[in-house]
């Protein structure tokens, strides 16, 4: 498991906390818990699901004044959804989540897993480009494109801007 | 960011669907070693086993890559001499790795040893050559490519040296290389596989003795020769970066876009990448024919030829020209610079009507593009299909009863036997039923615009004209501009020029910032020894609405008007002083907070005069006269409390006077001392004799 997805994790990992050994506590307390979890809940991708307990186990290892490492993209995702707007009254976060994955549907599968990689993956503009191919322009452009859609997404579906 | 809005986000963001992190983190795990796209990505294992198989299958002669290197470490694994061990601390993206040499007494520190750095200097002193292992198996560096070398394929590639040695660093499919030749024994190279990922000890997998240390022909980059991988990355690394750049943006952004591109990066049938051949080599240009394939033919291999410039301050260009032509720029204004305006102007220029509702009208010419200004986003490209002519047109949102609901990608033919029709096609293929069929009901106007509002084509046809490397230098910072600090990215339609000469060019265009606003920005180009550069960068106006027309002033001032959502117009947003050369930004800091609703503006040359309305601090509207100079307002008088329909009123110059006239019922005047505005109307009458009369005496 470390062999075939160490490296993504760890990046993973390593870009939350922004230290190496506390990236190798949390990915191998990961290991243990997908270890523990399968079966029988065995994923449908056991990269994604290893991902994905490796980011959440990585953000609560962190308390909310000391996620520096998630505040770039806090601040480039505020513009989707300014600070201080209506979302919090009329939508709560799940119906913004549901509007969220539905937009991704309709995106192509590139550009989904641009914004993926950046935005849940707490991956650098640097990182996504050399993992899918890319200029680091062409997916500082895609990012760009896909704010400013899903803000007019959002927008349409009356989370006010 | 406030914690709660930081939490809102962490959770909208924990509860992305399971299959699209999935998906994700798959695509990130396999391809983080690659530049080709996620086809590349899979073909990439049928690729090497091929290569492993054809060349290494009986140890017969190998040439140098590193990734071939890799190959040969797993094929002569075992039967080696344990001399050397290493030791990996950290993850291969940190480099932090320790080479340890227990049994011969030498400790060798890889950190800090950059994975993206290519000395080329070392790799020519120290590794080009021939290298053989004990078993016999051979390895060969040089700066000439070999059929099946990888070329822009593989992963990070980094030569260096240390204390102790000298180092080629190969990262790979999550994996890390290290060859390594000591400083005291510089005919002997240590082989270390699979670094990712490991932790503790390890010995050296091979170990390959100097058979030869090469010719000076595999220390030259010559025209005409395929480059290895090695001369790629120093190309690259004498480039500043350019190369494997703008090679992945040809790949992903223009010949390999997902969203329909004709090309792809490799062949479909796993034979590798075929090296890229140096075609020229100049001071600060260089040239590489690079293998592509059709999608729709996998098998034949095609020469795309990739030029970049690189100008004195080291920024670079790059085009990208097919065998037939076609040339490719960055960016999303990708337009082909040749013959095909030909083809525009004599079948597709024109007044065109929908036949099934004639609402729907197109007027093609250098002024007009497709449809409303900004949505025509990129004429992905023209084609001649034997019987008709096309042009592509990708839109970006629903245009009226002219696009469909999705927008999407539109083709649009004429038909050589019928030139006075043209379909519209939305289904990717002239061979379905048309969504428009369109009749040709006004003739083109072939006027290019030297000032003012120019289309798309328009725009390509400036280029051509002008031509060097002002197109190119055009097209890149389409793609993205610094301006006061923030990047704007995505510049394209509307296009205006505000000023244009022999050696000098000043258009603004749209762009988007950070939150997806558009942002007018003017960006001026100059033709100085050396060539064309960006000379200046700023911003033009915020774009609040959907429109932007720009008028221009009798003495060649221009203003922008932006239309606002209630119809009106606001206008003191900018205006480009061509005496001055500097755009302003009238509703900058310093000047009314109040935005100016105007009518007309007019300038004496050196004060702009903007007749319009005013929101007033009850909230209430008038009528105002305001005076700008250098861009502040210097003042503003109430014309009237009441406010006017705006298109009904203008401003001039006219015998000394500053002239307002409006609609209210019927036509009203004001006449203004310019050299005292602020003492209020001078005349103010309804009768246009009287007027006369005074303007008379």
């Amino acid at each position: 498991m470390n062999a075939k997805y160490g490296r993504l994790c760890r990046q993973v990992a390593m870009n939350i906390l922004s230290n190496s050994e506390d990236a190798e506590e949390i990915v191998n307390a990961a290991y243990m818990n997908v270890w523990n979890a399968i079966p029988p809940a065995r994923p449908q991708s056991l990269c994604g699901y290893l991902c994905a307990a490796v980011r959440n186990a990585a953000l609560n290892a962190l308390s909310w004044s000391k996620r520096h490492s998630c505040d770039e993209l806090y601040d480039e995702l505020s513009e989707v959804i300014p600070a201080g707007n209506t979302v919090e009254g009329e939508y709560e976060a799940r119906q913004i989540t549901a509007l969220l994955n539905e937009f991704l549907l309709e995106q192509n599968k590139n550009t989904r897993s641009i914004f993926v990689a950046r935005y849940y993956c707490n991956m650098s503009v640097r990182q996504i480009a050399h993992s899918l191919g890319m200029s680091e322009a062409a997916v500082k452009t895609r990012l760009s494109r896909t704010r400013s859609a899903l803000r007019a997404f959002l927008s349409e579906r009356g989370v006010e801007v | 960011m406030k914690d709660k809005d930081k939490r809102l986000w962490d959770e909208v963001l924990g509860g992305i669907d399971e299959k699209f992190i999935a998906e994700t983190a798959e695509r990130l795990n396999k391809s983080d070693d690659s530049y080709v796209s996620e086809k590349g990505v899979e073909l990439k294992a049928q690729r090497e086993e091929k290569r492993a198989g054809k060349r290494f299958g009986a140890f017969a002669a190998v040439f140098g890559t590193v990734a071939a290197a890799a190959v040969v470490g797993v094929c002569v694994w075992t039967g080696l001499s344990q001399r050397t061990a290493i030791t990996a601390q950290d993850s291969v993206s940190t480099s932090g790795v320790t080479l340890d040499k227990a049994e011969s007494g030498v400790e060798a520190d890889l950190s800090g040893l950059s994975l993206y750095d290519f000395d080329s200097g070392v790799f020519e002193e120290y590794f080009i050559g021939e290298w053989e292992t004990e078993d016999g198996a051979v390895m060969r560096y040089s700066y000439i490519g070999e059929s099946g070398d990888p070329g822009f394929g593989g992963g990070l590639y980094s030569v260096g040296a240390k204390d102790d040695g000298y180092y080629l660093v190969y990262f790979s499919g999550g994996s890390g290389q290290v060859l390594f030749i000591p400083a005291e024994d510089s005919d002997s190279l240590y082989y270390y596989d699979s670094l990712g990922g490991i932790s503790g000890t390890k010995p050296a997998d091979v170990v390959f003795g100097r058979v030869s240390s090469g010719s000076d022909a595999d220390r030259v980059l010559s025209e005409g020769n395929y480059l290895s991988g090695a001369a790629l990355r120093r190309l690259d690394s004498e480039l500043g970066g350019a190369l494997f750049t703008a090679y992945g943006d040809i790949a992903e952004g223009v010949l390999n876009d997902n969203e329909g591109c004709e090309w792809a990066v490799i062949r479909a049938d796993g034979a590798g990448y075929e090296a890229p051949r140096l075609a020229s080599l100049g001071d600060n240009r260089v040239t590489l024919c690079i293998p592509f394939c059709l999608v729709s033919d996998p098998v034949t291999v095609r020469g795309i030829y990739l030029e970049i410039i690189v100008s004195e301050d080291g920024s670079w260009l790059w085009s990208a020209t097919d065998a037939d032509g076609r040339k490719y720029f960055l960016g999303n204004t990708d337009l082909s610079f040749g013959e095909e305006l030909d083809i525009y102007e004599r079948y597709f220029m024109g007044d065109w009507t929908d036949e099934n509702y004639p609402e729907n009208t197109l007027m093609l010419s250098y002024t007009e593009d497709f449809f409303d200004d900004g949505l025509t986003r990129r004429y992905s490209g023209y084609g001649n299909y034997g019987s008709c002519y096309v042009i592509t047109v990708d839109v970006l949102e629903n245009a009226g009863g002219a696009v469909p609901e999705t927008g999407g990608n539109m083709i649009f033919a004429v038909y050589t036997a019928d030139a006075e029709h043209m379909y519209c096609y939305t289904d990717g293929s002239i061979d379905t039923e048309p969504y428009a069929v369109y009749r040709r009901t006004g003739e083109a106007d072939m006027t290019l615009p030297n000032r003012g509002k120019i289309s798309c084509l328009g725009m390509h046809k400036l280029m051509n004209l002008r031509g060097g490397e002002l197109p190119v230098l055009f097209l890149s910072a389409a793609q993205s501009v610094e301006c006061g600090g923030t990047e704007y990215t995505d510049g394209g339609a509307p296009y205006y020029i505000l000023s244009s000469s022999d050696g000098y060019l000043t258009v603004m265009m749209d762009y988007y910032g950070r939150a997806g606003a558009k942002q007018s920005i003017a960006v001026s180009f100059a033709d100085r020894e050396g060539g064309w550069k960006i000379d200046n960068v700023e911003k033009a106006t915020e774009m609040t609405a959907d429109g932007a027309r720009l008028g221009e002033t009798d003495d060649g001032y221009y203003y922008l008007t932006t239309e606002i959502i209630d119809g009106a117009e606001l206008l003191n947003v900018c205006y480009y002083s061509k005496r001055s050369g500097v755009m302003y930004e009238l509703n900058a800091k310093g000047n009314d907070d109040y935005r100016l609703f105007a009518a007309s503006c007019c300038s004496d040359g050196d004060r702009l005069y903007v007749f319009g309305f005013n929101l007033a601090e009850s909230g209430g509207a008038q009528t105002v006269l305001a005076v700008y100079e250098g861009g502040k307002r210097l003042t503003s008088q109430v014309v009237s409390e009441t406010v006017y329909a705006y298109a009904d009123g203008s401003v001039s110059l006219c015998g000394g006077y500053i002239l307002a006239e409006w609609y209210d019922a019927s036509w009203e005047y004001a006449l203004f001392d310019p050299s005292d505005i602020g003492a209020g109307a001078v005349l103010k009458t309804a009768d246009e004799a009287e007027l006369d009369r005074f303007l008379e005496q």
